[in-house]
């Protein structure tokens, strides 16, 4: 799904990515951890084509991203869904029009649109909230929307930065049901976070640690304590 | 093919988000536009007077006094057959001081002078210049009616003809630089207009691209609404042309011009909205690349 080798990125003269080999097999459950600065949402920017591979080379869901134009690169992004950091929702509009969006600018019909978006509110309990301007919700129920709208689209690969970071403990597990639902069903994932209750919850999944934008399996925060 | 209306529905939407930005951006196209109009309608009427005296140039002929009516009789039936001429009108002594008496009116009366008439026999030779070499012709025109016989003087103003098509010229060779400098203007407008949508939108056309949105998709919409921008302002300052033309009208409709001014003909008020839609779509298409 993912294969990246040799890859580095850097903000001006600020390296924020050192010389990354790294492989994600299709149907993998994998979380990168790391403390805050270590270059994880820049990793995953580079992942779904938001940022220029600079050096090395990435190959993501079928995509060479050293050659993909950006005339093609919504064909990747329709495969891989990314749930935000900081949302990226469209405050302005409901809850529902934010989830539907994926499914919209696909040109799927009305119909699916409304039964898909339901269902996925539904398993997000947000189905009360479908008509709310996305303004006017929590931080927590912002960031439901934001993986509701990742979710809808059933997309081959999921990546997630800090998709917990707003949720209370009942929340955050009940998000990681729904990762594994979709994990279930094919999806591969990959989660940021600094969560260790949710990395618990998935003993089995691969976990890999970025910090100074240096990449190595395992875990090396806290060794593991909590 | 729905999603093809959506998005033209869309570009239309969200040009009212801001739409105190579009109804400056339409006011500066209709400005702008009803301009170009009105200097099209210029060259238009200009060109239809010119066509309509095309070339035609009108020689006075004036004989001497000693002429007997035979002669003159002989001579004016021969004028019409000359070459080039295409209307002739006589006047004997007493018929041109009919003439001028109907310029004074009923002021002056000139009936005593009748049998008496000062003014000589004359002749109005209407004649058809050529296309090239008009001048040319017209002082060789000069030559042959001086040798008829027992004419006095020929006249002919050559001057008139000259102003009207050098005015005709004049506008003619404006025409492009004008139309392109207005054509400019326009699109600057546009495109500034679509480039601030752009900015204000940044963000939300960033979420549209991350959620898997196709290039057209994006920018469908926003040429459509530059699109939209030029077919409305150039609408209203056809709306506004109208009422233009309907004041000034018959503004030139009096002695001794007779000349009614005419409205743009069909092709040109469709072409006017059709090019300010394409320079639209163009300077969009160029706020959306840069
Ligand atoms: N747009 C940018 N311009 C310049 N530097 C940036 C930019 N984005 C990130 N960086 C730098 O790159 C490094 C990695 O940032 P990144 O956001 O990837 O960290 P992170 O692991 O996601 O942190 P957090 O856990 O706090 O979200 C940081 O040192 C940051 O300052
Ligand atoms: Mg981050």
């Amino acid at each position: 799904m993912i294969s990246i080798s040799k890859l580095s990125y850097s903000f001006g003269r600020q390296l924020a990515l050192k010389d990354i080999n790294f492989c994600m097999k299709q149907g993998e459950f994998v979380f990168l951890c790391g403390p805050s600065g270590a270059g994880k949402t820049t990793f995953m920017r580079l992942l779904h084509g938001a940022l220029p591979v600079q050096r090395g080379k990435a190959d993501v869901a079928g995509y060479d991203l050293n050659t993909l134009p950006e005339s093609r690169k919504h064909l990747l992004r329709r495969d891989v869904s990314v749930v935000f950091q900081d949302f990226k929702i469209l405050t302005k509009q409901t809850v529902f029009a934010n989830v539907a969006l994926p499914l919209k600018v696909r040109g799927i019909g009305q119909h699916i649109i409304e039964k898909r978006v339901r269902a996925v509110l539904r398993s997000l309990h947000l189905d009360k909230k479908a008509g709310a301007p996305c303004e006017e919700l929590s931080g927590g129920e912002q960031q439901r929307v934001a993986v509701a709208r990742a979710v809808v689209v059933k997309p081959k690969l999921l990546l997630a930065d800090e998709p917990t970071g707003n949720l209370d403990h009942e929340l955050s597990m009940r998000m990681m049901d729904i990762f594994q639902q979709f994990h279930k069903f094919g999806t591969s994932i990959m989660i940021a976070t600094h969560n260790r209750e949710i990395m618990a919850r998935m003993a089995d999944a691969r976990i890999v640690t970025l910090e100074d934008g240096v990449m190595r399996e395992g875990c090396a925060l806290g060794g593991g304590q909590s | 093919m729905s999603v093809f209306f959506h998005l033209i529905g869309q570009g239309v939407r969200d040009l009212f988000r801001a739409p105190w930005s579009l109804c400056m951006t339409i006011a500066a196209i209709t400005l702008v536009s009803f301009l170009g109009g009105a200097f099209l309608m210029l060259v238009h009427n200009l060109d239809l007077q010119i066509g309509s005296r095309q070339g035609n140039v009108q020689f006075q002929v004036y004989w001497k006094s000693d002429v007997t009516a035979e002669e003159l009789k002989e001579v004016w039936s021969g004028l019409s057959s000359m070459e080039g001429v295409v209307n002739v009108r006589t006047y004997t002594p007493d018929q041109a001081l009919g003439v001028l008496a109907e310029s004074f009116q009923k002021n002056v009366d000139l009936e005593w002078m009748k049998g008496r008439s000062p003014l000589p026999p004359t002749a109005l030779v209407e004649c058809e210049l050529p296309q090239d070499e008009g001048k040319k012709w017209a002082a060789g025109m000069v030559k042959r009616l001086e040798g008829l016989p027992k004419v006095d003087k020929v006249t002919f103003n050559p001057l008139q003809v000259d102003l009207l098509t050098s005015w005709v010229g004049l506008t003619k060779m404006a025409f492009w630089p004008v139309t392109g400098f207005l054509l400019v203007v326009v699109a600057l407008v546009v495109g500034n207009t679509i480039k601030l949508a752009l900015l204000a939108r940044r963000d939300e056309l960033e979420i549209l691209r991350f959620v898997g949105a196709s290039r057209a998709y994006i920018q469908f919409p926003l040429l459509v609404g530059g699109a939209f921008q030029g077919l409305l302002g150039a609408s209203l300052a056809l709306g506004l042309l109208k009422l233009l033309h309907h004041g000034i009208e018959d503004m030139f409709n009096v002695p001794p011009l007779w000349i009614t001014i005419s409205f743009l003909p069909q092709v040109h008020s469709l072409a006017i909205v059709a090019i300010l839609a394409v320079v639209g779509v163009l300077s969009s298409l160029v706020a959306i690349r840069n």
